[in-house]
């Protein structure tokens, strides 16, 4: 649905994007993550026409802008953090307007399910100057949805909006993507890019410093996996000799629980598992401690720029 | 005609140009002008009937020519032309200030990035600017023309060929006015810029002929030193105005019709014509180097 | 901004010092002019400065080179002449070139102006080589016959004061000899014609076209002449509403239309006019002012010439014919009654003694319904080109309608800015499934 090759925009003193490859498949929720001056807005941007890449080469839906500018423009619907809208018309006056400018069939029928939609249809008659931020956001998400797009580029949706505008609006994205719509989405509520995307990418300096499924990018955010694993007749042996073994690097016991720290160059689950057997202990039950998509962003956005001084410094 | 020949552009243009309409015609902005403009015309007209009714007679032409009068030369008027006329630049001075501020506004206010998330590039919507401030025109000369049918009925003042021609002509002008006020608006990010550069050049359109004409009554053994430079220059910058100044294509189409010269109406609305593509280009290149964002 | 305002100041200051400076007179050749406008002769005259001038085609007009002293007069911003001071006239032959081709070769001859019917009656008349000298002679002659009809007249008003004497001395002497009783001789009649003493000058009558002329051998003496057409040609109207008869309108073409009030009572005096350019025809009335003609280069404005006196004028109503007036001569004659503290009476000789009448016209009365025109017809019958002219009558309400149709764009715009501003408020409350108004 989107790819990018080699995608980089240079402003005169800074670079925004560098070299950036990406690729969301069609039918995914991707989110798009990275700390304030990532280049996430600009890649946004770069990707919607509205900035030129210094280099690099962007498909929409196999296509270029450059070429296919219109086709693709009437397939993608957009919701920026920003709300700006026409503040002198109605919010029936806004949705109609657009549904012109993309030509939507059952244009009146449709702007009134999407009010209905977002509760919005006992006020589309009121000026939107008179809207509240959370107000002018759904109904600028009506406005991405009207015309019915394949592909939703939703840049920090939920910003400024309260719990109940939040869950409104993240039951929107699951039901347009069950729907077949493909959505990239930029925010920083992690939370509710764990909840609802299937696919990350993580941006930093403009570089992009993680790409994948949601799992294993708080995976790859791990320098070392813990392990807690519940064993019956516990003994000292047992701690010992898991303690020998080379890839641990450390082991607590908490009542009848071991919490062992392993690195991730493998998976050592079936051989801790086996070691406990020989050792005369009962293995009940065994599970790792995962981080939260925060943690691991946090980790690696902390690790990249650690690594970027690195660079700098030699 | 299939779905992927449409003309998106044309559709782009339709959609924007017809909710600018709206939003103008929703506002008090434009009605204002329309009074302005008939408040003027009425004025030349009362003084038309107050002088017909003071002295028994009045004679004005059906178009516009000269008089011999007391030794010297007054021009006649046909009497719905001039108040018409007036009426066109007060019309006309409203659509330059709106186009002034039409792409500028947008960008200041974000609702053009908006706008170009969808299928919305910067020739359609540039045009759609300009063709809306050309329907604004449009609305403003039917007003007029209503006042003018009316007030042709009541008072018994007779519409001519100039009238029509006039009425032609001006929407030619706000076509120059409204590229006029676009290029202007698509130089600057803010609507304040726009609005200082319009009055700028306005004054600068104003006073470059008058302080030219004052200069050139100095008679050339006179003329030295720094009076000269000041000559040569006002000169040069005269000639650039009425080439630059859309107000120099009012003026040379009205003397073309004042003279009743239909060679001078014709190329009186080329000019106007490639002044208009011209600016409307120069709009677009602006446009596309200062982007779309705030 | 501020510069700009200094910069103009400054310019202001210069071209004021300028204005200030005492004109410095300066010798040269300039070409003295007395050129035919239309209807009659005025002088001018072409400085170095202004080397091109402007005559109408197939009229006689003198040109006079001469070396007098000129100068800048900043005040009316025109070159002056200053022949007192120095007044030496070229001798030579004129040439005339078309191009490069010498096309004519004028001599320098006598010329006058001649007035047959008086200096205040009908046109002047140019008179060239001997007929200016005849002119002159005959003038002459016609002031001589005066002067001996004065000496007549006084010498019989001698004799009637002595003969009046006699008679006062015993009038009842007189009683059943009536017509012996003295009776004053009436004075002498003035002579009509007139005619300018005798000058010389170049006698120059070209088709349209640009030429160049000077005196041979006297380069000094070159100028540029743009000799020009009218556009057109065509009766006009002199128009004197009753209750301003001072304040003739003038009509000059067909396109115009006279707008009345009204019931209305006028009168019309037709004239033949010229259609001419404003710029030729202000340079040909005053060549070196600066600014005479500015402006005017696309102008063409209308020039009145002689009365038209062999004609009838026809009113129309509808565009059926009404009336047929003849051009009669009228008289203002002050009356204390009547509402406009006079009133315009037929003129009659015989009542109104040696008064001239006030004008000449055709007395049209319209009572402001309908549509009317006039035209006039000559002799035959037949309607004069170009001489018909619309008449209209303005509405009596023309003036409230005038102030009040602005208005209504004002209440438009109020009624939707009211309209606009009450979707602000709320709608909470209302039908959630109400069917929305198109857009």
């Amino acid at each position: 649905m989107i790819k990018t090759q080699n995608l980089s925009k240079e402003f005169e003193t800074t670079v925004a994007v560098r070299d950036l490859d990406l690729t969301v498949e069609a039918g995914q929720i991707y989110a798009f993550l990275g700390p304030n001056g990532a280049g996430k807005t600009t890649t946004i941007m770069m990707l919607l026409g509205l900035e030129k890449p210094t280099s690099g080469k962007i498909e929409i839906m196999g296509k270029s802008l450059d070429t296919d500018y219109f086709s693709i423009k009437r397939r993608i619907g957009v919701v920026s953090e920003n709300q700006y809208l026409y503040d002198d018309m109605t919010a029936w006056e806004y949705l109609n307007f657009f549904g012109r400018l993309y030509e939507v069939e059952d244009r009146e029928k449709k702007i009134k399910a999407f009010l209905e939609r977002v509760k919005l249809y006992h006020r589309r008659n009121e000026r939107l100057a008179g809207y509240s931020h959370g107000m002018k956001q759904k109904i600028s998400i009506a406005r991405a949805l009207l015309h019915d797009p394949e592909l939703l580029i939703l840049d920090e949706p939920q910003n400024g909006l309260d719990p109940y505008g939040i869950q409104e609006v993240r039951d929107i994205i699951k039901e347009e993507n069950q729907r077949g719509k493909t959505v990239l989405i930029s925010s920083h509520i992690l939370s509710e890019i764990e909840q609802t995307c299937n696919r990350v990418a993580i941006l930093n300096k403009g570089r992009l410093v993680a790409e994948g499924p949601l799992d294993i990018v708080k995976m790859k955010a791990m320098e070392d996996i813990t392990l807690i694993i519940e064993v019956e007749n516990l003994t000292d042996n047992v701690q010992k000799a898991i303690s020998a073994e080379p890839y641990v690097k450390s082991v607590k016991v908490d009542n009848n629980k071991l919490i062992i720290v392993v690195d991730r160059a493998e998976d050592y689950r079936a051989r801790l598992s086996r070691l406990i057997a020989e050792e005369g202990a009962l293995l009940v039950g065994m599970q790792s401690k995962t981080v939260s998509l925060e943690e691991a962003f946090m980790k690696i956005t902390e690790s990249n720029v650690k690594a970027l001084l690195k660079e700098g410094t030699a | 005609m299939k779905k992927q020949q449409r003309p998106y552009r044309a559709i782009a243009i339709t959609a924007m140009a017809r909710r600018e309409l709206r939003s103008t015609l929703f506002n008090v902005g434009i009605y204002i002008a329309i009074a302005l403009g008939l408040c003027v015309a009425s004025f030349l007209l009362y003084n038309y009937v107050g002088s017909i009714q003071e002295n028994g007679v009045l004679v004005l032409p059906s178009s516009f020519t000269y008089t011999r009068y007391l030794g010297g030369t007054i021009p006649s008027p046909e009497p719905m032309q001039v108040p018409l006329k007036w009426a066109v630049y007060i019309g006309a001075i409203y659509i330059t200030l709106s186009a002034s501020m039409a792409i500028s506004r947008e960008r200041d206010q974000g609702t053009l990035e908006v706008l170009f998330y969808g299928p919305v590039d910067s020739v359609s919507f540039v045009i759609a600017k300009f063709v809306e401030q050309i329907l604004a025109f449009a609305v403003i000369l039917f007003f007029y023309v209503l006042y003018f049918v009316f007030m042709s009925r009541v008072s018994n003042f007779a519409l001519s060929m100039g009238f029509v021609k006039m009425l032609l002509l001006s929407l030619l002008l706000a076509g120059c006015m409204a590229a006029f006020g676009m290029f202007l608006s698509s130089l600057s990010r803010k609507v304040k810029t726009s609005v200082i550069l319009f009055l700028v050049f306005t004054i600068i359109f104003i006073s470059v002929p008058l302080v030219h004409s004052f200069l050139m009554a100095i008679p050339q053994d006179e003329v030295k030193g720094a009076l000269s430079i000041a000559r040569q220059t006002t000169s040069y910058l005269n000639t650039l105005v009425t080439w630059v100044s859309p107000f120099a294509y009012l003026d040379r189409g009205a003397t073309a019709i004042e003279l009743g010269s239909v060679a001078e109406f014709v190329k009186s609305l080329l000019f106007s014509l490639v002044y208009t593509i011209i600016l409307t280009i120069g709009s677009i290149g602006i446009f596309n180097r200062k982007g779309v964002r705030r | 901004m501020k510069k700009l305002v200094y910069l103009l100041m400054i310019l202001v200051a210069m071209s004021m010092l300028i204005i200030a400076a005492p004109p410095e007179k300066v010798e040269q050749t300039v070409i003295k002019l007395i050129l035919f406008d239309g209807s009659q002769w005025g002088e001018t005259f072409s400085p170095k400065e202004y080397a091109n001038f402007y005559m109408l085609a197939g009229t006689d007009n003198i040109i006079i080179p001469t070396k007098t002293k000129v100068y800048y007069w900043p005040i009316t911003q025109e070159y002056m002449a200053d022949y007192y001071d120095q007044n030496e006239e070229l001798e030579g032959t004129l040439e005339v070139y078309h191009g490069n081709k010498l096309i004519k070769k004028v001599e320098k001859e006598d010329y006058s102006f001649a007035y047959p019917q008086g200096y205040y009656g009908g046109r002047p008349e140019l008179r060239g080589g001997e007929a200016a000298k005849e002119a002159a002679v005959t003038y002459q002659k016609e002031v001589e016959a005066y002067y001996g009809r004065v000496m007549a007249y006084q010498e019989a008003m001698d004799e009637y004061r002595i003969a009046l004497d006699k008679f006062w001395e015993n009038p009842e002497a007189y009683k059943g000899r009536e017509t012996e009783i003295p009776k004053e001789p009436s004075q002498p009649d003035y002579p009509v014609f007139y005619a300018t003493e005798a000058q010389r000058g170049y006698i120059l009558n070209l088709e349209p076209g640009t030429y160049t002329i000077q005196i041979e051998g006297q380069p000094e003496s070159k100028r540029t002449v743009s000799v020009f057409n009218p556009r057109r040609a065509g009766p006009g109207f002199e128009i004197r509403p009753e209750q301003k008869w001072t304040m003739p309108l003038n009509s000059n073409e067909i396109k115009e239309t006279v707008y009345i009030s009204g019931k209305q009572t006028m009168y019309l005096t037709p004239y033949n006019g010229l259609e001419v350019n404003m710029y030729k025809y202000s340079k040909l009335q005053k060549l070196p002012s600066v600014s005479s003609g500015r402006g005017g280069e696309m102008v063409y404005f209308w020039m009145q010439l002689d009365y038209i006196n062999d004609a009838k004028l026809q009113v129309l109503k509808d565009n059926q014919l009404i009336d047929e007036v003849d051009l009669k001569k009228w008289y203002v004659q002050q009356t204390a009654d009547a509402a406009l503290g006079y009133e315009i009476i037929e003129f009659n000789p015989v009542e109104l003694g040696e008064r001239p009448p006030s004008f000449e016209g055709y007395k049209v009365d319209l009572d402001g319904t309908g549509r009317y025109s006039f035209r006039l017809v000559d002799a035959e019958g037949k309607v004069i080109t170009e001489s018909e002219r619309l008449v209209r009558s303005i509405g009596s309400q023309s003036r409230f309608f005038a102030f009040l149709l602005p208005l209504i764009p004002i209440l438009v715009g109020i009624l939707i800015w009211v309209w606009r501003s009450s979707l602000s408020a709320s709608e909470k409350g209302t039908d959630k499934t109400s069917t929305p108004q198109a857009v």
